[in-house]
């Protein structure tokens, strides 16, 4: 009753009030506020939202907390605007709109350009950086006549040199530029890692293989002499016997200070890579792995001696057996869906956990479980999971195989679906575990409208406040991961959150120790994070 | 055997793949990496749909041969699959008048023209109707007078005025009666929606949002091992 | 014509489903039913065509790379799930999928939901010329990750100390969790605006 007096009324103002006056926002329409945690995105069926772009329209496509919101470029175009389609997610795009200044850019991240056709390999290089003078840096602090000061930063950063059209180019290679902070700056000769030297080197010799193309040409159009063009050949083989040995890339000195960024020292450098075979910038991060398996290694061997941990209640997972006795009571259905996500979403397999649980309280009641699945392949997993859990209570001739089918895997169309199934079936107790993105609300609306009761369970955070305001418990990230261990009441399975525990205590002690030391004024530590790549 | 051997499977699969981030070894980034991620998994996965339209099919046949409440629908449901699939797969490339194809997944196919004219427009619809349920969600959390709910919507109030005009001209309003920026003491601050807005996105929602991250990531790492180290083992479905 | 043709079924599709907003109705009903029929038509054509003949097809039999029989052997073993005697052949593909993702999922997660979530917490307070309500700020936020990662502790008792911390620290969810909601809603109605411009501007031309 509340959604249909509330929606009454927002439709009568929105045609009222808002159609009139909403031409300004017709080219932003669908644009502002969505980011890419709204959509799912499978076997090419989304959403697509058109809006148009003109070089001077000043649309963020980043909502406040920068997430990127892709967009496939497509090729219609009317009247100088372009026509982009939102796809969600931006590996899957061509075209990726980011906001810089005033303006929009259309940066390249075309999934079918060379970058990304070639393997991502890592290339230990090394350079001198003949263009920063001893004297320019004193022990790490840049001394500038210029009162060039508070320096924050100096960093050398360096491109692969080509000779291709450069506007693209530096697209491409502004993305890969590496940067050594000045702890690193004490030697003179540098060791610098780089990316995607494979693909730089392919768009080398391509670019001289078209120039061979033009030489030829320019001789056969008679623009060229034979002599000229015999020695041009000649010199282009020498680059290209070069390109293929060695590389060359530029080298610049940059100074970043409270005043603002200077750059100086153009300098080229031919370069031998050689490949890598570990990768040592992450070496931490196996080093606190290996730490975290052997800790959870330790925790439940401890409990298979016998030693006990206290775990406390959670609200939402002692509410289970209520509702799903609750259902039993009214003779309605329990509906549980499982997320919208594929078998390799740690999510989805902790759904699947929980759904073994949720199934064996209901097969107890032989009260019908209706799972409508977003994915085939966790279809098949739930249905024998569903099937096994009747079993196991000795009550195999209750489950309803047709109880547990393959809806859709299209987002809104699988919103559509379920909508249907909870305003028929009526469910008296609605399940919503795993990951969710903008059909969230859809659903769980609905199933609070024909007055179930509802719990759900999600570390996808952009959903989380509207299952709060629409469900009657709600687990929150984490709380999702431990919530199978919960009702299975297993200590072995209980002993991993203790394990959990220990880890964020962990993390609590090294945002402390790291906070102090970088207030005293030691980087060291930070700068081993800093080190990570993203 | 049926459980022993995907059990060992994904124990020395998950090992192997633990490290392989770690090794840069052209072979092992070419294969290993490139390959599987890019080739071999999507090879797997494609043979998934066959379940998917083995379980529609079933479902609906259900519905029509008990002749069951609304099995009318049931058709529709069969009609648009096999509709869309055969025009996809089946149908020839037959030229069909106004730049169109019969056949084929083109961009100017009869399959390309349905999704676009029809399921396009009717998953918009649904994600636009959203508008409708966040107001009444935002309703019912007024009603639910607990001070978690309370506190969620006080903020989503200042964010949502913070993000429109109407809180700029709230706060320019109110400048002017504090005395515009001269005064003193600036009451007016108060009414900044824009600053106030900026300052809950900066703190206790990155920070909150943070808190979280760190929690899944526990969560995701202990359900992961537990995984690969068979302490959890229900994906497997069943006992035997 | 075609235009007008086009635009009417995607009308008469929109309001069948916002028909739904009043009740549960057979134009709903037909809409709905459409709706799952067709997007699964469209991702079975989708997978024919770029998952089906792109990786299986084209490279085995037009290329000869035999090695993708492998791959395209393990994903036959889905087919076990049509009887029940054979339902156990589909944990071989997703064995090996759950491997690979679980393995390949520990150093990535802690490299990107960990490490680098530190990296940005370490340096709350080293934005150079910090002011007063900056470190204000920073006190703050580090007050809210730490509340809110202390209510998660599954072993501890939210009683006394801890259970004040705790109640902060939900405290903080539900303004980081209203921020969230917030900023989503403007978003929300802007689509609706959109469905609405469809159908008074490009369907009925009511408005130019």
């Amino acid at each position: 009753m509340i959604l249909k007096r509330f929606g009454l009324v927002l439709l009568i103002l929105l045609c009222v009030f808002v159609i009139p006056f909403s031409q300004q926002s017709d080219r932003v329409a669908g644009i502002s506020g969505l980011t890419v945690e709204d959509f799912k995105y499978d076997h090419g069926a989304s959403v697509i939202i058109k809006f148009k772009l003109s070089p001077d329209d000043n649309i963020s496509l980043f909502d406040y907390d920068k997430e990127k919101l892709a967009a496939v470029y497509t090729e219609e175009s009317e009247d100088g605007v372009t026509v982009f389609e939102l796809s969600p997610e931006g590996k899957l795009s061509a075209y990726e709109i980011l906001q810089s200044g005033e303006k929009n850019e259309v940066a390249i991240t075309d999934e079918n350009s060379l970058l990304k056709k070639n393997p991502v390999r890592y290339y230990r290089i090394y350079a001198k950086i003949g263009a920063l003078a001893e004297e320019d840096i004193d022990g790490g602090k840049y001394v500038n006549p210029d009162g060039f000061n508070e320096i924050r930063n100096i960093s050398i950063i360096g491109l692969p040199k080509y000779t291709y059209e450069q506007s693209v180019l530096d697209d491409i290679a502004l993305k890969d530029k590496f940067r050594l902070p000045y702890y690193n700056m004490t030697n003179k000769e540098y060791e610098v890692r780089i990316k995607n030297l494979d693909d730089y080197k392919e768009l080398l010799l391509n670019s001289l293989k078209e120039e061979k193309k033009a030489i030829k040409a320019a001789l056969k159009a008679g623009d060229l002499g034979k002599e000229e063009a015999k020695a041009d050949l000649a010199e282009l083989k020498t680059r290209l016997k070069e390109a293929k040995k060695n590389f060359t890339m530029s080298f610049t000195v940059v100074v970043e200070s409270a005043s603002g960024i200077l750059t100086f020292g153009e300098y080229y450098e031919a370069i031998h890579p050689r490949v890598e075979w570990i990768n040592l910038d992450k070496s931490w991060v196996y080093l606190f792995s290996i730490a975290f398996i052997i800790m959870l290694l330790i925790v439940y061997k401890l409990t298979k001696g016998g030693k006990e941990y206290f775990i406390r209640p959670i609200a939402g997972l002692s509410a289970v057996e209520e509702a799903v006795g609750r259902a039993t009571e009214m003779g309605r259905p329990v509906l549980y869906i499982s997320g919208l996500s594929s078998i390799s979403d740690i999510a989805t397999l902790a759904s699947i956990n929980i759904l073994g649980q949720i199934a064996k309280k209901v097969a107890i009641y032989e009260t019908p479980l209706i799972v409508p699945a977003y994915d085939p392949i966790v279809f098949t997993v739930i249905r024998e999971v569903v099937r096994e859990a009747y079993i196991d209570v000795g009550k195999p001739d209750a489950f309803q195989e047709e109880n547990v089918f393959y809806l859709t895997s299209a987002q809104f169309a699988y919103a559509a679906g379920v909508n249907g199934i909870m305003v028929r079936e009526k469910p008296a107790t609605v399940f919503y575990m795993g990951m969710f993105f903008a059909e969230a609300l859809l659903m769980s609306e609905t199933g609070n409208q024909v007055g179930a009761i509802q719990i759900a369970g999600t570390d996808a955070i952009t959903q989380v406040p509207f299952f709060i305001t629409s469900c009657d418990y709600t687990l929150i990230g984490e709380e999702l991961y431990a919530a199978s261990a919960y009702l299975s009441r297993d200590p072995l399975l209980l002993s991993t959150l203790k394990a959990q525990d220990y880890g964020k205590q962990v993390i609590m002690l090294i945002i402390i120790i790291g906070i102090i030391l970088e207030l005293m004024g030691v980087h060291w530590f930070t700068y081993i994070l800093q080190n990570i790549p993203d | 055997m049926k459980r022993q051997i995907p059990l060992m499977l994904v124990l020395t699969l998950g090992i192997i793949y633990f490290f392989v981030p770690l090794v840069s070894i052209p072979w092992v980034v070419d294969n290993l990496q490139y390959e599987v991620f890019n080739k071999w998994l999507k090879i797997i996965g494609v043979f998934a749909v066959i379940m998917s339209v083995a379980s529609l099919w079933r479902r609906n046949a259900v519905k029509i041969k008990r002749k069951s409440g609304d099995y009318a629908y049931s058709y529709l449901e069969l009609i648009g699959m096999v509709l869309m699939a055969a025009l996809a797969i089946i149908a020839p490339r037959w030229n069909i008048g106004n730049g169109m194809v019969l056949g084929g997944i083109g961009g100017n196919s009869v399959y390309n023209w349905i999704f676009m004219n029809m399921q396009v427009p009717m998953q918009a619809t649904m994600f636009s109707m959203l508008a409708f349920y966040i107001a009444s969600a935002a309703y019912r959390s007024f009603r639910a007078r607990n001070i978690e709910a309370t506190l969620l919507l006080i903020t989503a109030a200042i964010v949502m005025i913070g993000r429109v005009p109407l809180g700029e001209n709230i706060y320019q309003f109110m400048l002017k009666l504090n005395g515009g920026e001269a005064a003193a003491f600036q009451w007016s601050r108060i009414f900044d929606f824009q600053g106030i807005t900026q300052f809950i996105l900066d703190v206790p929602n990155a920070a909150t949002k943070r808190a979280i991250g760190f929690g899944v990531a526990m969560g995701m790492l202990a359900t992961s091992l537990k995984i690969i180290f068979g302490i959890e083992k229900s994906w497997l479905g069943g006992t035997e | 014509m075609i235009n007008i043709i086009q635009t009417t079924i995607g009308a008469i599709l929109t309001l069948s489903i916002f028909s739904f907003l009043y009740k549960d109705n057979p134009l709903y009903r037909i809409a709905e039913h459409l709706l799952i029929g067709i997007s699964v038509g469209y991702i079975i054509g989708q997978q024919y065509h770029m998952g089906f003949m792109n990786y299986v097809i084209t490279p085995i039999f037009k290329e000869g790379q035999l090695i993708y029989l492998i791959p395209s052997f393990i994903g036959l073993m889905y087919l076990g799930f049509f009887s029940q005697k054979t339902s156990w052949l589909i944990r071989f593909p997703i064995a090996i999928s759950l491997g690979i993702g679980a393995g390949y999922g520990i150093p990535y997660t802690f490299q990107a939901s960990i490490f680098i979530q530190l990296r940005e917490t370490l340096t709350v307070f080293s934005e150079p010329g910090i002011t007063g309500f900056g470190i204000f700020s920073g006190v703050l936020f580090l007050l809210g990750v730490f509340t809110a990662i202390v209510y998660f502790f599954f072993s501890w008792k939210h009683r006394g100390v801890v259970g004040i911390v705790a109640k902060v620290g939900i405290y903080f969810l539900m303004i980081g969790f209203g921020a969230s909601f917030g900023l989503t809603v403007m978003g929300r109605i802007s689509l609706l605006i959109g469905r609405f411009l469809f159908l008074f501007k490009d369907w009925l031309h009511i408005i130019s």
